[in-house]
Formats: C-alpha cells, structure tokens, sequence
C-alpha cells in the first residue's frame, strides 16, 4: 500500500482521537456523562490488551497451541474479587489522593519516600523495554504495509519512528499531563484510550471473520479432518500434556491476575482514573466479555496461517500476512491501524503514569535534597513534560538498540513478573493491618533482586549480553546459585522458577520484616485506616473546646510559602480555600489547636494530589508550621484527656486499638442492621403491595360480580335466594338483587308446575355433583316464560350435606327461539335436500342415458398415479372388462397410447389403438379432460369405437384413388392406343411382305430344286424376276426393319407405361419401402402423361444425389399424381383461350434429414381467400362435378400423418402455385 | 430472598474465582485435553463465558444492594 495514503489514514486517525480526548474533556454534562460511563471506563482497562497481545496471541497460538489465553484468563479470575480489592483501592485513593501504584505502597506504609522510589524504579525496569516492544510492533508492522516508492517514501519509512514518538509524546502531554494534580481524571485520556481499544477489537474480530467465514467456511471447514490427521496442526487446539507445561500455564495464570491489578498503567486506568466505585461492577463483566471476543478468532487465524503455508516463526504477523496474501490490503491495513491502537494506548499510558512517579519520587527526592533546587519545585508540572519525551524516546531507543534480542521478545512476561513484586505489599496494604514499612520494603527489595537475578539475567544473558556460563555454572562456579537453577531447582520451567523464588523471597520478608520489625504509632493508624476502608463511616467530629488562639493569617502564610514551592499562586490558593471550607472556617481569624491540626491535615492530603503522599507528609512536617508552643499544646492536650482517662499511654493505645476494632465491628454490625432493615422494608413494602393488589383484585371481581352480563346467584336448599347480582335479579325480571331475595321464598314458585326438572337439578347437586348447562324454564314476572341455562355447584359441609348452592343463570330464551326457528329452517332446508336430491338422481339417470347413448366410452383416471376412479357401461363393454376389473386398476395397463400424456390439461381428438382382451386391435378416438372428481383432479377419458369411420376412410381413400386411376385410365388408354396402333399397322406390314418373301422364296426353292436336277432355269428365273420386280424386293428389304424398330419402339413404350401404373398403382400400401423419389415422379408424369402433354412440359431439376426415404411408394404417387393433375389443370384454365403451353417444374433438393419436393405450374393460381382451406376435405376451387375436393386433403393427410412431413403451398393469383413437400428420411 | 449481607457477596465472589482457577488448572483441564478435535478449545471458551454471565449476575445483584458511592469521591463526576 503507498506510504502516504497510510500516512494520511494514520494522520487522520490520529486527528479523530485528538478530537475525541478534547471533547470528551470538556466539562459539559453531556460529554461528562459519556467520559465517565462504566462502559468506557471498562473499555480504557482494555489498555491491558497491548500490541504484544494484540500480534503475539496468534504467534504464540501458531507455536503453544492454547498457551496464549491464561494471559486473558487470568484477569477474568482476578476480576471476580475487583468489588472487594478494587473498590478498597478506589476509595483509598479518593481518601488519599493516590496518584499512582508507588505512592499507594508509599501512603500505606508511613508515607515512605524511600519504598515510593523503590517501586518506581522497579516500574521503570520493567516497563521501559515493555514501550520499546510497542515500538516494535508498530515498527515491523509498518514496514510490511507500506510499501515507499518514492525517495521521500523511503526517508518517511525511516523516520517514521521519531515521528511517533513526538506524536505519542504530544498527545500523552495534552491531554494527560495537563495539570499537576495526577488525582483528577483525565476524561479525554481515557475516552481516547476506550475508543482505541474498540478500533483494536473490530479489527481483530474483521481479520478472524475474513480469515473464518470469507476464505474458509466457517470453525468446520479449518478444523476438518484433514486438520487433525497433521499431529503439528492439531498441537495447536490443544493444551501441552506434559507436567511443566501445566506449571508454566498456572504461573501465566497467576502473572496475569497479578498484572491486571499492579501494572503500573493497569492500576492507574483501573484506580486513578475510575470515575466511581459502581463502574468497578460494569466493567467485572464488560472487560472479561472484550477480552473473549477478542481471542474468539487467534486459533482460527493461527490455524488458517499454517494451513497456507505460512512460517510459524513468523505468526506474529498472521494477522497482515493473510490478508496481504489474498490481496485484502485495507483490511491488512485496518489490521495494523488495530495493531497500532493496541501499542500507542499502552505507550501513552505508561508514559503518563510513569512520569507521574518518576518526577514525584525519584527527582522531587533530589530536588529536596538541597536549597539549590529550589527553584526547580516550582516547575513541576514542566518536568512530568520532559518525563514524558524521556520516556517514550527512551522506550523508542531500547527498541533501536536491542531489536530482536531475546530480552525485548520476551519482555512482556517479564514485566508481569516484575508487576507481580507489588502483589504481596499491595494486597497487605489493603488486608493486613499488620504488614509494616520495614516488611513492604524487605519484601519489595528481595522479590525486586530474585526477580532481577532469574528472570531478567538470564535475558540479558540469551540476549548475548553476558557470559552464556553465568546460566550453565553459576556465578564463580556456584552451580547452586545458577540463575535459572537457584538451590539446585531444576523442575521448574524458568519463568515459573523465577516467580517461585521471587514469590518466596518477597512475601517472606514482608512477613517476617513486619512480625519481626513491628510498625510505628503513625502507620499503624493509616494501617487500620486502610483495611477498614469500605467499613470505615465519616462522623460528625466532636470538637474539644480548646480556645482559639492561633492566628488563621499568619499560619496561612506559612502554609501557602509551603505550598508554592511546589504549585503555582492560584493552585496553593485554591488547596487553603478548599481546606478551610471543609474546616467550616473560611471567615474566621483564628483557630484551635484542634482544628488547624485538622486543617493542616487536609491542605497535605490535597498536595498529595500533586507530589505524592510521601512527598507531602514530608513537606508540610518539614516546615515549621507548628510553634513548639502549638506542638506542647497539642501534647498537654492528648495528656490531659490521657489523664482524664486515668489510663497510661499504652492503655490509652490498646484501648483505642479495642474501640477501633470494636467500632469496625459495630460499623460492620450497623451495616448488617441496616440492609436488614432495607430487607424489612423491602419485604413490608412487598406486602403491602401485596394488599394492595389483594384490594385490587377483589375490587375488580366485586365489578365482574355486579357488572356480569349472566346472573350469578346463591340459593339455599330450600330455594331461597340468599345472595343475587344485579343480572340475575334483572333475568327473573326484579328492578333489585334485594327485591327478588324478598319477593322469592322459594325458587319453586318461578317454575312451571309440576318443577320435574328442577327436582333432577337439585337431585345431582345433593349428589355432590357439579351442574352445567342445565336448561330450564322459569316465569318472568311480566308472566312469561323463559328460558335459563343454570351452571351451578353444590357446597357441602363436612358431614356431606347441602349447605348452599352457587352458580350462574343465563337468559337463553332468545336462543331457545333461534333455535326453534333453526330447527324449522332445517326441516326446510331438508326437504329442498331431499327435492333436489331427487332432480340430481334424475339428472344423473338423464346423464348416463344420454352418455350411454352416444356410445362413448368414459373413464375416470386420477391424475397423480393414473389410477381409473370410475367408468360407464360402455367402457366395461368395450374394454370387455368389469366395473369391478377396472376400478383401481392403472390405467396405464389398457394400452399406453391410450392414457399417455394424462398429466396435461386436456388432451382432444386423439386417434390411437387399444389393444383388446381377445386381441383385437381397437382404434378409437380419445378426448381427455381434466376434472375435479370426488375432490381430487383426476382426467375424463372419453373415447369412441371408430372402426367404421376408420372403414369409411379407407373406402373414401380407396374411392379418391380409383376416381384417380379412371381420370388417368382414358389418357393411358390413350398413350397405349397410339403405339398400338402403328405396331398392328407395323405387323400387317409385315405379315404381307412375309408372304411377298414367301412366294419368293418358294420359287428360289424350285429354283435349287430344277438346279439340283439340272432342268433349264430360264422360265424360272424370269419368274423369280418378275416376282422380284412385282413385290419391289429393296422395298420390302428397306421398309420391314423399319416397321419393326418401330414395333419394338411402340412396345417399350407401352411396357414403360404399364410399368409406371404398376408402380403408380403400388399394391402393398400397408408397408414400409424405401422410395427414389426422383424415380416416384418420373413414373407419376409418365402415367399423367396424357393429362398435360398437350398443355404444358414437365421440366424436372432433379437432384441426383438426394437420398431415398422410407414411406410408403403408393400414396405417395398419389400425392404426387394429385398435385400434377391440379397443376395441369390450372394451366389449362388459364391458357385455353390461347392454346399456350404452361410449365410445371419439378425441382427435388435433398438434405441431410430428408429432402424438399417442389411442383410449381404456370396456371391460375389460388385465391388468397381459398390458400388457408384447399387441405380441408370436401374444399374445391373447381366447378361442380369436376372435383370431389377430397384429393388434397388426402395428400395433406398422406405427407403429415403417414410420413410425418410438411405439404405447403405458395400461389400468387394469376401466376401459378408452387406446392413445397418436405419429406424426413423416415424409419422402417 | 437473598441474604444482601456483603460477607456473602465476598463468598460468592470467592467461589467464582475458585471456581474458574480450579477449572482453568490441571487436573480438571486434563480432562479435556486428551479428546481430540477442539474439545479444549470449546471447554476453555465455555467456562469463560459461564464466568462472564455469573460475574454479570453477580455484578447486577451488588449494584442492587450497594446505592451508595465513596463518600471521598471529591472529583464531582
């Protein structure tokens, strides 16, 4: 991706959340109420989440399989205890003004500036490689998006480190750094943090459902079988089996519990800047629910990653590489922008808490060490500024110059390591009374100097640092203090050694130190302040009436003079005029004793806010702001109430250690009472609503019983209305439930006599039996009758007798009526029935009749499986089946041809055969229909017997053919006369010139004969000449061949002719032949020779090459004779008056599935009006009596139906008609 | 009704987070550890999310008890 489009995106990123910390900053109630939601404020932990988790899990996924998530399990165990740890954390610092982890131990322990700076200095070790990894991360992951091209490119590249640097410092100083007090909350910050944690979230949850629902299909589609057939891919789902890699994941447990707590910018955002103690219990749930979304989709990522090749060793980078991969680069660049979030959050954080401590316990230490730098105090807030550029320029450096070496790489995990040493002073602070300065700072120190000696050593030594024999002999060959083998253990693995032995080291100094070493008067006071924080009540102070001499103006110089070493005029100002107004004393001119020391207290809890707890106690004791008068004063004071006590100093103090216990134990007591009370008036306030609702609802059925439309009633057993609703009392016809109660002794007297009904009504109730819709009659006080419908239920007592009867009357008369007339209607109704009943019987007799007479043959077949429903006598008859035999029966088993297709809708005018029982061949006509029968679709098949039509056709077909043989027989007569003729003519030619030869030869006989008996010749011979001379002998000689090639011409001919009508007249019609079609028209105009050879010439293009078809030869001629006879016709039509010679072209064009016939003749032509009828039967264009109309429909019927071709016809008036067949190949 | 006494919040905080270190650890992790497919993976996820809604629950039941805030809380928001 180009550079400067990711440098503007960042740019502009980086805008948004400069907008985002300077409006949520602001001080309307709007965006107060948004910058201090729970939400956000459980989001701004997320800080947690740095870049070394946000990469890092898939790495480490990709290489330890599920070893990644004890880093977020862990701070989901420690969460559960956050309402009881946190909110004493929270309240402290509110009560304390703690601005940071360092100065809580500090506060704790007598306000120690010596174990405020050794925590600080802890922090800062473990936290400054921590910043360069952000670096790292942000530095590596930009190298692989952006891509420069230009020079400028190149040297941004470069840069684009520092540049960060002075953005992450710019942003930490605006918007944490502002003012002095570290106290206040710093809203923009910290909304600017939680939106960063959001943007890291979506693009971690964007890249796991690219990687998981786009280019796989789902958790199923990575983890197939396929997956776990590869023991390496399916390491990574799993925990390590083997016991050290169980102890290695209990310690990360424990590390990360410890670190989501006691990371210094852990504890700030989750303590300093927790806007009220109830956000602790959104964010218990909220942060642990980010912390799984965010981790839902690493295996999938970590396993997609290896599945497509990529190196394990650089999984860390997954999360760009497979989007790059597929050429996603937005989201591989919305990826780096989580990525980044994650690391620029964590580095400005850090920086600002870690300023924070550093200027309040390591230079304001320093600064107090001599006048000199007096000057320097004042410009404290200056100094948390270069503290901030020193620390991310000095995190950017470490990154610089340590790169990849193993201590940075692994420097996350020993930062939680070194966050775990302020576990044991921390959660003593706040638990036990006991834990002391000495015993913090011994615990402190010893866990600092393990912790530095096997954990961080040994980095420094894989790093190439130092002596590699450090770790493998030990310091001086001592293989007992090998660093990472302390006292000869070797079972643990190096991390969990190190907290072992660190663990050990710390939190048994702080227990011996503290048991051992005891605590003084001072923090033995804040102790019990501390762990009885949550318990601990404000109460009115009862003030000690000690005269007020003190003079206000004077001590407020000195405390002001104090106060402005280290703050601005205004600030000091504001810290003497708030103290002095919880003193109630802001007008006065003098104070007690009491009440300055009260004062002087407040103004130094208030510049702990700025400086530390330490730093304060030290300042406002260090000047001599109490006269030794003041400060006697004050002794005689507590001597005195010591002496009115009658107790010694160390009664007096194991006394008040018994009443702090004791009123601990009443404040706890008291807050038990009270939430018991709460209970109780929870409970009252329960029952009461109780009643409440008890009245409501009794309200509410004392409606439905007076607003009830039917009459609910109570009768004794002997009749008498004991209660009434208004309905039943307005049934009987009474204006009041009270007058019929009066009026009606007994029910009785309402009912007809003799009340039989009524009697079997109270009969079952005695019973104990329940009454429902019992119907009776009762009399209306307007005398007439009505009708009621009683539900009633008998109440007995315990011996089982009738007490009372309660139950409800309706008025059913008006549906007593309706149900007359109903009943009148259906007696109605079925005598119309059983009317129409017997017209549709009728109907149905006409029906068959008529249906039996047309002798059509019905079947009933259901549409979905073909099954006969139903069939008429006709039917049974012609399928000489039963009913019985057809009914259910498939229908598919009469004959296919007949019930195919019986899914379409209708189906008419089919011709196919049925095949018979008895094996007759059936051809009928069928019609189907589709109809609803009996509610299902089933189709009507009517089909009709039409031998006889079919018998019909025939003889019409027989018919039309012999009136064609007789028009052709007159012209073949004719066409055989004529050589006939001149072959007898030719014969008796013959016969006379034989007996011309014959005689001649009979003289040439005697001749030989005379010759051979040697008689004279000469009379002979003047014989033979003149014979010869008489008979013309060259003649005979030259005529008699002639006239016998022409004989034998004459006889072709007429064999020509008689072989063409055998053809023509092709006997076997029933079969299949193969036909030369050319050779079929041939033949048809020899045989019509005689119809058009004086009107027109036949021209045939024939195409020699088109192939034969299968048909049938016979009416095929016919078809053809037809067409050439029309055309002869027309021609002559239309040239009679001139006597011309018309045309009629044959052309055949053969095609590879068949061939084309066209006949076209020079005559009439065809009316438009009459082209679209000539196929229809009985149609003719010609006169009466020359035409039967029934030559073209034939030949229409021949071509289409017998061999499944096409016949049309082309005319133009006047003109002449082209008829175009088109014939397929065929089958046999 | 529940006893709204905070010791018993404390417990039940306490058991939540027994509960979820002893399922997190060896030996109950074993358990699913030596079935194949992503029987860890789910049994990890599970348990976290059973936490977050007991915590959630837990989180709930306290806000109900607890009206008031710190007292100390000078900072006005």
């Amino acid at each position: 991706m180009n550079i400067f489009i990711i440098l503007s995106i960042i740019g502009v990123y980086i805008v948004a959340l400069f907008l985002i910390a300077f409006y949520a900053g602001r001080d309307t109630p709007a965006l107060t109420r948004l910058s201090t939601h729970p939400i956000v404020y459980a989001l701004s932990i997320a800080v947690y989440c740095t870049s070394w988790t946000f990469y890092g899990s898939v790495g480490k996924a990709a290489t330890s399989g599920l070893s990644f998530l004890p880093i977020y399990l862990g701070p989901t165990l420690a969460i559960c205890l956050w309402w009881f740890l946190l909110r004493r954390l929270i309240r402290i610092k509110n009560r304390f003004r703690i601005t940071s982890i360092a100065d809580f131990i500090s506060a704790r322990y007598e306000k120690s500036s010596a174990l405020a700076c050794l925590v600080t200095l802890m922090a800062l070790i473990g936290t400054m490689p921590y910043i360069a990894l952000q670096f790292k991360a942000i530095k590596s992951t930009f190298i692989m998006i952006a891509i420069p091209e230009t020079t400028i490119g190149f040297w941004i590249s470069a840069h684009f480190g520092p540049f960060m640097v002075l953005l992450m410092a710019a942003f930490t100083i605006l918007f944490g750094v502002r003012k002095l007090d570290s106290t206040e909350r710093h809203r923009g910050m910290i909304t600017a943090i939680a939106a960063e944690s959001l943007i890291k979230l979506t693009a971690f949850l964007a890249c796991g459902i690219y990687v998981t629902y786009v280019l796989a299909d789902g958790f199923s589609d990575i983890f197939d079988n396929h997956f776990f057939a590869d023991p390496d891919l399916a390491a990574i789902t799993s925990v390590a089996l083997t016991g050290s890699d169980y102890i290695t994941w209990a310690t990360l447990l424990i590390l990360s519990m410890s670190a989501i707590m006691f990371l210094p910018r852990q504890f700030h955002v989750a303590v300093v800047e927790a806007p009220s103690e109830k956000s602790v219990l959104t964010a218990m749930w909220v942060f642990p629910l980010y912390m799984l979304a965010i981790n839902i989709f690493v295996l999938p990522i970590a396993a997609y990653g290896l599945q497509s090749g990529l190196s394990s060793s650089g999984a860390d980078m997954f999360m760009l590489q497979i989007p790059l991969l597929h050429g996603h680069t937005w989201l591989a660049f919305f990826v780096f922008i989580g990525g980044f979030s994650a690391a620029t959050s964590m580095v400005m954080i850090s920086a600002m808490t870690m300023s924070t401590m550093a200027v309040n316990h390591l230079l304001l230490p320093l600064f107090n060490m001599s006048e000199r730098f007096a000057p320097m105090r004042q410009h404290l807030l200056h100094w948390r500024w270069v503290a901030v550029v020193l620390i991310i320029s000095l995190g950017y450096w470490f990154e610089t110059q340590l790169g990849d070496s193993y201590a940075l790489v692994n420097m996350g995990l020993i930062s939680f390591a070194a966050a775990l040493q302020f576990a044991p002073a921390t959660l003593g602070a706040l638990l036990w009374k006991a834990g002391s300065k000495k015993g913090a700072m011994l615990g402190l120190l010893a866990g600092f100097l393990v912790w530095s000696y096997t954990l961080l050593l040994p980095a420094f030594i894989k790093s190439g640092w130092l002596s590699p024999s450090l770790l493998t002999q030990g310091p001086w060959g001592i293989e007992l203090l090998r660093p990472e083998a302390l006292l000869g253990l070797t079972a643990l693995p190096s991390l969990a050694h190190s907290v072992f032995w660190s663990m050990l080291a710390n939190i048994s100094a702080f227990l011996f130190g503290s048991i051992l070493l005891g605590q003084s008067e001072q923090e033995s006071r804040i102790a019990l302040e501390f762990v009885t924080i949550v318990d601990r009540r404000d109460r009115p102070h009862s003030r000690i009436n000690t005269p007020a001499d003190i003079d206000l103006e004077q001590k407020r110089h000195l405390l002001k003079a104090a106060l402005l070493e280290y703050l601005d005029e205004e600030t000091s100002e504001a810290i003497l005029i708030d103290a002095l107004m919880k003193l109630d004393a802001p007008d006065r001119e003098h104070l007690s004793v009491v009440e300055f020391s009260e004062l002087h207290r407040n103004i130094e809890t208030s510049l702990a806010g700025s400086i530390g707890a330490a730093m304060a106690h030290r300042v406002l004791n260090r000047q001599d702001i109490f006269t030794p008068k003041e400060k006697q004063h004050l002794s005689t004071l507590y001597a005195e109430l010591l002496s009115s006590m009658n107790v010694s100093p160390q009664e007096l103090t194991e006394r008040i250690n018994f009443y702090q216990e004791r009123e601990t134990l009443l404040t706890t007591h008291s807050r038990e009472l009270e939430l018991r009370i709460m209970e109780k008036e929870r409970e009252i306030a329960a029952r009461v609503k109780a009643e409440q609702a008890l009245m409501a609802t009794e309200q509410k059925y004392r409606s439905i019983f007076d607003n009830a439309l039917e009459g609910i009633f109570q009768l004794s057993p002997a009749g008498q209305f004991l209660m009434a609703n208004p309905a039943m009392a307005t049934i009987l016809g009474y204006d009041s439930p009270q007058l019929l109660i009066e009026n009606v002794a007994d029910i009785r007297q309402l009912l007809p006599v003799p009340p039989k009904r009524y009697d079997l009504f109270m009969k079952k109730l005695r019973s104990g039996y329940l009454v429902e819709n019992f119907e009776i009659q009762a009399v209306h006080t307007r005398s007439a009758t009505i009708w009621l419908s009683l539900n009633a239920r008998p109440s007995l007592d315990q011996a089982g007798q009738l007490m009372f009867i309660e139950g409800i009357a309706e008025d059913i008369t008006k549906r007593k009526t309706a149900e007359e007339k109903l009943q009148q209607y259906q007696e109605g109704l079925e005598e119309q029935v059983r009317t129409r009943t017997a017209e549709v019987r009728e109907n149905q007799v006409f029906l068959q009749e008529v249906l039996d007479g047309i002798q059509a043959s019905i079947l009933v077949v259901r549409r979905s499986d073909t099954v006969i429903l139903d069939c008429n006598s006709i039917a049974e008859k012609m399928l000489q089946s039963s009913r019985k035999e057809l009914i259910s029966k498939p229908a598919s088993a009469l004959g296919e041809a007949l019930f195919s297709n019986t899914q379409s809708q209708a189906d008419l005018a089919n011709e196919t055969l049925l095949h018979l029982k008895d094996g007759t061949i059936l051809p009928v006509l069928v019609n189907k229909l589709l109809v609803v029968y009996k509610g299902e679709l089933a189709h009507a098949i009517i089909f009709f017997d039409i031998r006889e039509r079919k018998a019909l056709e025939r003889q019409a077909n027989m018919a039309q053919k012999l009136q064609s043989i007789g028009q052709l027989a007159a012209g073949i007569a004719h066409e055989i006369n004529t050589p006939i003729q001149y072959i007898g003519s030719n014969v008796s030619f013959v016969f006379e010139c034989f007996h011309k030869l014959n005689k001649l030869i009979e003289l040439h006989g005697e001749f030989i004969a005379q010759t051979q008996k040697g008689e004279d010749l000469s009379p002979l011979i003047t014989r033979i000449n003149t014979l010869t001379e008489d008979i013309d002998l060259p003649f005979l000689l030259e005529e008699i061949p002639q006239a016998l090639a022409e004989s034998k011409s004459g006889v072709e001919q007429v064999a020509t002719i008689v072989k063409a009508i055998k053809q023509f007249a092709h006997p076997d019609e029933g079969t299949i032949h193969s036909i030369d079609v050319n050779q079929a028209l041939e033949q048809t105009a020899t045989v019509s020779r005689n119809e058009w050879k004086l009107i027109a010439d036949v021209v045939f293009h024939l195409d020699k090459g088109a192939p034969h078809i299968k048909g049938y030869p016979g009416p095929l001629n016919q078809v053809f004779l037809n067409i050439l006879v029309n055309a002869s016709h027309a021609i002559r039509e239309k040239n009679s008056a001139t006597g011309n010679k018309g045309i009629i072209t044959i052309t055949t064009t053969g095609r590879e599935d068949g061939l084309t016939i066209r006949i076209e003749d020079t005559g009439t032509g065809i009316a438009p009006g009459s082209l679209g009828q000539i196929f229809d039967p009985f149609f003719t264009t010609k006169e009466v009596g020359k035409g039967t109309g029934q030559g073209l429909s034939i030949s229409y019927s021949i071509i289409t139906e017998k061999h499944h071709g096409t016949i049309e016809v082309e005319s133009e008036l006047g003109s002449g008609t082209a008829f175009i067949i088109n014939l397929p190949l065929g089958e046999e | 009704m529940a006893n709204p006494i905070p010791f018993k919040g404390t417990i039940a905080a306490l058991s939540i987070c027994c509960s979820g270190l002893l399922l997190f650890n060896w030996p109950l992790l074993d358990i699913p550890s030596h079935r194949a497919g992503l029987s860890t993976f789910l049994f990890l996820f599970v348990v976290w999310l059973v936490l977050i809604f007991l915590l959630y629950a837990y989180a709930r039941k306290e806000s109900q008890n607890n009206t008031t805030d710190d007292p100390h809380d000078t900072d006005g928001t």
